[in-house]
C-alpha cells in the first residue's frame, strides 16, 4: 500500500442530480502527500464531488485511482482505498460504545475487528477520546461525537481520505488539533480531501485548494497563491484581510461592501 | 491528551469484563432455554417426570417414548425454531432499518402466509390434504416477497422496502377481514380466528420436515448480512464506504425473512411480538450494535415462545389458550415496560 504514489485522477466530471447538473466538467489531478481542502459556497457542489470521490454517485467522466476508473472497483476493494466521512450522520440509534464506532473503520479490512484493536486505541489518543471509549454514542455531545466518527474514518489505512464537513461541532481547541492530524496523515504518504467552511483553517493547514463555485472548479493551487489574487473575495461575495501575528497571517472576513476601496 | 495511557489502562479491564459479560449472559440464555425446553417436553395432559423423560428419550420406555416423538418433540422443536426465527428476524429488521420498533411484520411476510393459510381453510382444501395450508401460507409468504421486490426495485432503499412491505402487509390483513366477512361457514370462521391466534397444538414432525429447512436457510441468510447490519451503524453512506451492498443486503434480509418466517407462520399461526420484544430483551446485556444482537435475540425468542407454550399447557382452561393470544398478552406490557425504564445502561454502569 504504497500511499506515497497514491494518484487520483478526476477528468471531465459532471454529476447531475433530478436532471440539474450540481457537478460540471471538472478535471484535477491529486496525489498523495497532498492535504486538500475543498472550499466554496453553499450549493457549490462541494459535497456531491465528495460523494462523486467516494464512488457513491452516478457520474459522468472519469474518477480513476492509480489508473483505475473506480467503476471498476468492487465495493470491498474502494473501501480498502477510500475512506470516507459522509455529512450525513444521523445520530445513531444503538448504544454502542465509541470505542466500537471506532472499530467500524476497520471493517474493510478486518470484519471481525473489535474495539480493543490497537489502532483503535491510538485513534481514541489522537481524538481524545480516551475517557469516553465505553460510553455509548447515543449519550455523548454533538462535538464528542463527531470526534468519534473522526476516529473512525481515520482509524483505517486507506490511502484516501475523504472527509465532508470534519471541523463541524467541534470547540476550537479540538478544531486545531483535528486539522493538525489530517495534515499528519497526508505528510504520511496519503491523499486527505476535506470540505472546509472556514478558509482560515483551510489556508492554515492545506497545502492545496480546490474552490467549487455553481458547481465549477473555479480555483485550485496552493493557498498562499490564492491569497495574492482577489480570488477568494470574487468566490465567497466576502473581502478577505490578512491579518500578521506571530504565528503567521490569519485570515478574516469583512462583508463585501467595506472593501470597496473606491 | 493528559494523563490518557493511565486512563487506557483502567479502562482495558471494562473493556475485558464487558465481553465476559456478554459471554456469561449467552451462557445464561442458553441455561434458560434447557430449563425451558425440559419442562415443555415434561408437560402436557400426561405428565412425565424427569426420570420417564430420560427412559422415553433413550428409549426405554415405549409409552414416553411415543409420547415424546409424536406429540412433544416436534411441538418443541416448532416452539424453539419458529420463536428464535422471530427473534432473529426481528433483531436484524431492526438493524437493516435502524429502527428499534421494526418488526418482521414491516415487511409483510406473516400477514401474507396467514393469508395463504386462510385460504385454504376458507376453500376447504386444508381439509381435503393437510400439507396444503403450510405449503399455501408459504408460497404465499415468497408471493409477498416477490411483490415487495418488484416495486422497490422501481424505487430502491431500505425505507422503501419497509414501506413497501407494510403496504403488503396491510393489503393482506384486509383480504383475511375480507374472507372473513364474507364467509358463510361459521365453522370455518372458527377455524381461521383460532389459526390466525397461533398455536403449536397437534403438530407432527412432518410439520417440522416442513418448516425446518426453510428455517435454516432463512436464519443463515440473516446471520450471513450480520456485519452489514453492523456497519449500518451510522447510516447507509458510511456503510457502503466501509464496502457493504445495501441493496443487496435489503433483498437477502427480505429473502431470509419470507423463507423463514414465512414457514414458522405456515405450521404455528400467526405468533406476534417475538420479533419486537426479543432483541429489545437482549440489547442491554450485550455490546449493543446490531450483528451481536443477532444470536442472543434468537436465543431469547425460542426461550419466550417455548415458555409461552408452557404457560399455555399450564393453565387450566376448557380448550387451551392459544399460544399467539398469550404472547400479545405478555408482550405488549413487557415491551410497554421496556420502553418506560429504557435500560440501555450497559456503558455507564459506574
Amino acid at each position: 500500500m504504497s500511499a506515497a504514489t497514491t494518484q487520483l485522477r478526476i477528468d471531465r466530471l459532471s454529476v447531475s442530480l433530478a436532471g440539474r447538473a450540481i457537478i460540471e466538467d471538472v478535471s484535477v489531478s491529486l496525489d498523495g502527500g497532498q492535504f486538500v481542502a475543498v472550499i466554496g459556497p453553499n450549493g457549490s457542489g462541494k459535497t456531491t464531488f465528495l460523494r462523486a470521490l467516494a464512488g457513491q454517485m452516478t457520474i459522468t467522466g472519469t474518477i480513476a485511482i492509480n489508473g483505475t476508473t473506480i467503476e471498476r472497483l468492487s465495493l470491498p476493494q474502494k473501501a480498502k482505498a477510500l475512506s470516507y466521512l459522509p455529512q450525513d450522520m444521523r445520530q445513531p440509534i444503538w448504544p454502542v460504545p465509541v470505542r466500537d464506532i471506532v472499530a467500524l473503520g476497520l471493517m474493510p479490512f478486518d470484519a471481525q475487528a473489535a474495539g480493543d484493536d490497537p489502532a483503535v486505541e491510538r485513534q481514541l489518543q489522537d481524538f481524545d477520546l480516551v475517557a469516553l471509549a465505553e460510553r455509548g454514542v447515543d449519550r455523548i455531545s454533538g462535538g464528542e461525537r463527531m470526534r468519534a466518527l473522526l476516529a473512525r474514518a481515520m482509524v483505517g489505512p486507506q490511502p484516501i481520505v475523504l472527509l465532508d464537513e470534519p471541523l463541524n461541532s467541534l470547540d476550537p481547541a479540538h478544531q486545531l488539533r483535528v486539522m493538525a492530524l489530517f495534515r499528519q496523515r497526508a505528510e504520511s504518504g496519503a491523499l486527505v480531501i476535506a470540505v472546509i467552511h472556514d478558509i482560515d483553517f483551510a489556508v492554515r493547514y492545506a497545502t492545496r485548494l480546490l474552490a467549487f463555485k455553481d458547481g465549477r472548479l473555479v480555483a485550485d493551487g496552493p493557498p498562499q497563491d490564492l491569497l495574492k489574487t482577489d480570488q477568494l473575495s470574487d468566490i465567497f461575495g466576502v473581502a478577505v484581510a490578512q491579518v500578521q501575528t506571530l504565528d503567521g497571517p490569519i485570515l478574516a472576513m469583512r462583508p463585501h461592501r467595506d472593501l470597496d476601496r473606491g | 491528551m493528559v494523563g490518557s495511557t493511565n486512563v487506557t489502562s483502567a479502562e482495558r479491564p471494562r473493556l475485558r469484563s464487558a465481553a465476559a459479560a456478554s459471554g456469561a449472559f449467552l451462557l445464561l440464555l442458553t441455561i434458560a432455554l434447557v430449563v425451558v425446553a425440559v419442562l415443555s417436553l415434561m408437560l402436557g395432559p400426561a405428565h412425565l417426570s424427569l426420570s420417564e423423560l430420560f427412559l422415553g428419550l433413550t428409549g426405554q420406555s415405549e409409552t414416553a417414548a411415543i409420547i415424546l416423538r409424536e406429540i412433544r418433540l416436534p411441538r418443541l422443536i416448532l416452539s424453539l425454531s419458529i420463536g428464535g426465527m422471530l427473534g432473529l428476524a426481528g433483531a436484524a429488521v431492526q438493524g437493516l432499518s435502524r429502527n428499534p420498533l421494526a418488526e418482521p411484520a414491516v415487511l409483510g411476510t406473516p400477514q401474507a402466509a396467514a393469508l395463504g393459510a386462510v385460504l385454504m381453510i376458507y376453500s376447504g382444501l386444508a381439509d381435503a390434504f393437510s400439507l396444503a395450508l403450510p405449503l399455501a401460507a408459504i408460497v404465499g409468504a415468497l408471493l409477498a416477497m416477490l411483490a415487495t421486490l418488484l416495486v422497490v426495485r422501481r424505487v430502491g432503499g431500505v425505507i422503501s422496502l419497509l414501506l413497501i412491505g407494510l403496504m403488503i402487509g396491510s393489503l393482506a390483513a384486509a383480504a383475511i377481514s375480507l374472507i372473513l366477512s364474507l364467509s358463510s361457514n361459521p365453522y370455518a370462521v372458527t377455524e381461521i380466528v383460532f389459526w390466525l391466534m397461533g398455536s403449536f397444538t397437534d403438530r407432527s414432525m412432518w410439520h417440522v420436515v416442513l418448516s425446518l429447512p426453510f428455517i435454516i436457510v432463512g436464519a443463515a441468510a440473516l446471520f450471513w448480512c450480520g456485519p452489514a447490519y453492523k456497519a449500518l451503524t451510522l447510516g447507509e453512506e458510511t456503510a457502503t464506504s466501509l464496502g457493504f451492498d445495501i441493496w443487496r443486503v435489503s433483498l437477502i434480509t427480505s429473502a431470509g425473512i419470507a423463507l423463514g418466517v414465512g414457514a414458522g407462520t405456515a405450521v404455528s399461526g400467526a405468533i406476534g411480538f417475538v420479533g419486537l420484544l426479543a432483541p429489545h430483551m437482549v440489547r442491554p446485556f450485550v455490546r449493543s450494535d446490531a450483528q451481536a444482537v443477532l444470536l442472543p435475540s434468537a436465543l431469547a425468542g425460542a426461550i419466550l415462545t417455548t415458555a409461552a407454550d408452557v404457560l399455555v399447557k399450564l393453565i387450566p382452561a376448557t380448550s387451551e389458550i392459544r399460544v399467539g393470544a398469550l404472547m400479545a398478552v405478555i408482550g405488549a406490557p413487557c415491551f410497554l415496560y421496556l420502553v418506560i425504564a429504557r435500560p440501555y445502561r450497559l456503558d455507564d454502569r459506574a
